[in-house]
């Protein structure tokens, strides 16, 4: 079983989630979602990451990946990045295991990844 | 509306809402209460906004010409599915403005009329979460693999 963290770098907000994963479905087991309001996106990433780890009382070493999406690729504490098409197809097909495409309203733009 | 900008966004809605005197959470509500709704003609959000400050001026209600806005967003929107070539099935809305039901409504609505009414809209109580999900099962993807490479290659 392990724990991985998705932060999700919008031009609006940053939105972090940590779950469990292991061979049963994935467990959401926290979340958070900041606006940006004039702040800085890398720093909210940050405060967002330790507050969710703080939620379950785990601490860094307990996760076994950092992942991040959207215009995150420059968080020094991830362990990779992901393309904001494939994060968002696959998001939405695990709250709508039915849907056969995702359209993304943002902020400042919008796209629609085929699931 | 074109799609090339940030003219059919969350942003542009917000500003409009404000310049308005309507709170972001009202904009649902009050879009889906319109009868006449005022179509915005512009194709650029600087000029969408003038179009707006034009219709105010002329006594639109406030209502229309919000409703008059997701209407041109879903357009928008709809050309961005067709591209998709998904004719039928369901098609999750997830970002920030995944949770405005007028923009949902408008959507529905404009599907009906470009004939791709098989597209059945939804949202979710946590779309705005959609990208960030999928980063962490991604990631627990890509640690399980990098693990049986690491595997391999001790082996």
């Amino acid at each position: 079983m392990i724990h991985t963290i998705g932060i999700d770098i919008g031009s609006g907000a940053v939105k972090t989630v940590l779950f469990r994963s292991g061979a049963d479905k994935p467990q959401w087991l926290a979340k958070r979602c900041e606006r940006i309001r004039r702040r800085d996106p890398m720093e909210l990433a940050r405060q967002s990451y330790d507050e969710v780890l703080a939620e379950v009382k785990l601490a860094p070493d307990d996760v076994a990946y950092t992942a991040t999406t959207g215009e995150g690729e420059n968080v020094k504490f991830a362990t990779g990045h992901f393309y904001t098409m494939t994060t968002h197809a696959r998001g939405g097909v695990y709250l709508h295991p039915e849907a056969r495409a995702v359209v993304d309203i943002g902020a400042l733009n919008g796209r629609a990844p085929s699931t | 509306m074109t799609s090339q900008c940030a003219s059919g966004s969350g942003q542009f809605l917000e500003n409009i809402a404000r310049y308005l005197g309507v709170a972001v959470e009202e904009i649902g509500r009050l879009s889906q209460t319109s009868q006449n709704p005022e179509k915005v003609s512009s194709i650029c959000a600087v000029l969408a906004e003038t179009d707006v400050i034009n219709m105010v001026s002329r006594g639109i209600p406030t209502q229309d010409i919000l409703k008059g806005i997701h209407l041109s967003m879903a357009s928008r929107l709809v050309k961005l599915l067709k591209v998709t070539g998904i004719k039928s099935g369901t098609v999750l809305l997830t970002g920030g403005l995944a949770l405005d039901a007028g923009l949902l409504a408008a959507l529905q609505e404009e599907l009906v009329n470009e004939k791709v009414a098989g597209i059945n809209a939804v949202s979710h109580p946590d779309s705005i979460y959609a990208g960030a999900i999928g980063a962490a099962l991604w990631g627990a993807f890509r640690h399980d693999k990098l693990k049986e490479l690491q595997g391999r290659a001790a082996a």
